[in-house]
């Protein structure tokens, strides 16, 4: 069976979703993310022994490269739609209650902002590594954070933003959020956000790509 | 005495000047209004804009229509301060995501590219102000008429579909490249195609071998065999395809983005090779003191201007949420730290 995970794993990592797929070209003719998940589904593994042992190490390489720079935007959405096509065999499990995510987060694009690259590449590599992601698009105001916060109050929130006049607007989420839930964790992130910005407005953390997020968050459980 | 195109000009050439010129890629038309008291309604305006603020140029664009049919235009929706209108990046669905989508699109014409700006901005040029000829984004509209998402996946899965589009795209503005350098009018040209971000590449080197730096080289080519001098402008970290981007016949790099690069860090490993522009953080021109942009503005003259070679500007362009009075006095700190 570990030969199967890391075979899921590889499978992950370099993108190859299904045995048509005919990306990347070494794999090509081999059984994809799917096969692979129903074949250990079919074996017995649990959903939770996959995600933790096929999921989570492949993209947490491929978000690792990301992150010194040796792997690129592109290569992360091809990772994340072999790992798309796993979670779906895994999904029913999940939601069932069978098998357990590490928690909910919220993401979103702040008020004003319509870019939403970024906010869906953390979102694809944080439910890579098991987390229940609840996007709540672009142009999202503080109430509507709020809102989402009452539906999962054990949920942590993650906040976007492009621009530095959108970026400003975070500090009112924080101060809205933190007012009536002051122990939700609230992360930044964006290309004008900076860590001296995350301590000035009392978010709990900035990270410029979505893996260090995902190692600060895995530090913390551990 | 000002403006002097020459020797903005001439520092675009990594020369250096008696000034350290002023440089920016836009100034948004709020900006510009409430600088000169009046809207901005005419080529007339742009050059009285230009001549008081104390630029050597004036940049123009052809006008073109590149979704002619107006495929995926949302409803008007009431901006907020303006800023739901800052949609550069169109990330979200793409309008060309397949062949057939690709035969039904409509590309303009180059015969439909109206170029009477150009024709039209002698009359009105005061003694000494030139003209650069700015377009941009084939490797970026690539992108955007697929959506960032579905040009991703397309990369690996439809190279063709990538590669056609993109080479649709790259024609149509060669041409207006073509216009450009052999128009007498024009003194510079101007080609913006952002391929990085704060943090790293958009994409890997390989993919920017396929989609973009042939372009940029045919229009570094151009202006060379024009003696115009080329300007690049992409934001971002980029270390790694430096080499590539002079190899491409690039005479001088904007905006030199602050989160990304710092400037005498690029002055010191490329500036025998490179004019500089910009470098004054945008985000500081927001919220920083008038003080702290000062300093700025004089420290980049310090480190990137001694031998020439450096424009002083912003780490991008000006937005209508720029706190004013620093623009001003970005503008008033060039003036007073960069007379030789």
């Amino acid at each position: 069976m570990k030969e199967l995970l890391d075979q899921l794993s590889l499978c992950i990592e370099k993108g190859k979703v299904d045995q048509n797929s005919a990306y990347p070209p070494d794999l090509k003719g081999q059984p994809g993310a799917s096969e692979l998940t129903a074949q250990l589904l079919q074996n017995g593994i649990s959903p939770n022994e996959i995600l933790e042992k096929a999921l989570m190490p492949g993209m947490k390489r491929i978000g690792d490269k990301f992150g010194k720079g040796l792997a690129f935007i592109p290569d992360l959405l091809i990772a994340a739609k072999a790992m798309k096509a796993s979670m779906a065999l895994l999904k029913p499990y999940f939601d069932s209650g069978v098998a357990q995510r590490k928690g909910i987060f919220i993401l979103g694009t702040v008020r004003g902002d319509l870019h939403d690259i970024g906010k869906n590449l953390v979102g694809m590599v944080l439910e890579g590594n098991g987390w229940q992601i609840v996007d709540l698009g672009v142009n999202v105001s503080a109430e509507s954070f709020l809102k989402a916060l009452q539906e999962h109050p054990d949920a942590h929130l993650g906040l976007s933003a492009l621009l530095t006049t959108t970026m400003l607007y975070m500090e009112e989420i924080v101060k809205t959020v933190k007012t009536t839930h002051p122990n939700t964790p609230i992360f930044i992130g964006g290309a004008p956000v900076t860590q001296e910005f995350n301590r000035k407005i009392g978010a709990d953390g900035y990270f410029p790509d979505p893996q260090k997020l995902v190692n600060f968050l895995e530090a913390q459980r551990a | 005495m000002r403006p002097d195109i020459f020797t903005l000009l001439k520092t675009l050439r990594n020369g250096k000047g008696d000034f350290v010129p002023l440089m920016e890629l836009g100034v948004h038309p709020k900006i510009k209004e409430r600088f000169l008291g009046h809207p901005i309604q005419s080529l007339q305006d742009e050059v009285e804009f230009s001549y008081k603020a104390g630029y050597d140029y004036v940049k123009l664009q052809p006008i073109v229509d590149f979704n002619p049919q107006k495929l995926g235009a949302q409803t008007e929706e009431k901006p907020l301060d303006g800023t739901l209108s800052y949609n550069w990046a169109h990330e979200g669905q793409g309008l060309i995501t397949s062949f057939d989508d690709l035969e039904r699109y409509v590309f303009p014409r180059a015969e439909e590219i109206d170029y009477s700006r150009f024709e039209q901005i002698k009359q009105y040029l005061p003694e000494g102000m030139g003209v650069i000829g700015q377009y941009g984004d084939i490797f970026t509209m690539t992108w955007e008429l697929m959506g960032m998402e579905a040009f991703s996946l397309a990369l690996f899965e439809n190279p063709e579909l990538v590669k056609t589009l993109n080479s649709i795209l790259g024609n149509i503005e060669l041409s207006m490249f073509e216009y450009m350098v052999q128009s007498d009018v024009v003194d510079a040209i101007w080609y913006t195609d952002d391929i990085a971000f704060s943090t790293g590449l958009l994409v890997s080197p390989d993919v920017l071998h396929s989609y973009f730096f042939p372009w940029l080289k045919k229009i570094g080519e151009m202006a060379k065999a024009a003696d115009k001098p080329f300007i690049y402008h992409t934001d971002g970290v980029l270390w790694d395809v430096f080499e590539d981007i002079i190899a491409c016949g690039v005479n001088a790099l904007h905006p030199i983005e602050p989160k990304a690069m710092n400037l005498a860090e690029v002055k010191q490993k490329y500036g025998d090779r490179l004019c500089l522009i910009g470098a004054v953080d945008v985000d500081l021109l927001c919220r920083g003191s008038k003080e702290e942009v000062e300093e700025t503005v004089r420290h980049n003259i310090e480190v990137a201007a001694y031998n020439g070679g450096y424009c002083v500007g912003s780490g991008n362009s000006i937005p209508d949420y720029v706190n004013y009075e620093n623009y001003l006095t970005l503008l008033n700190a060039s003036k007073k730290y960069g007379t030789f």
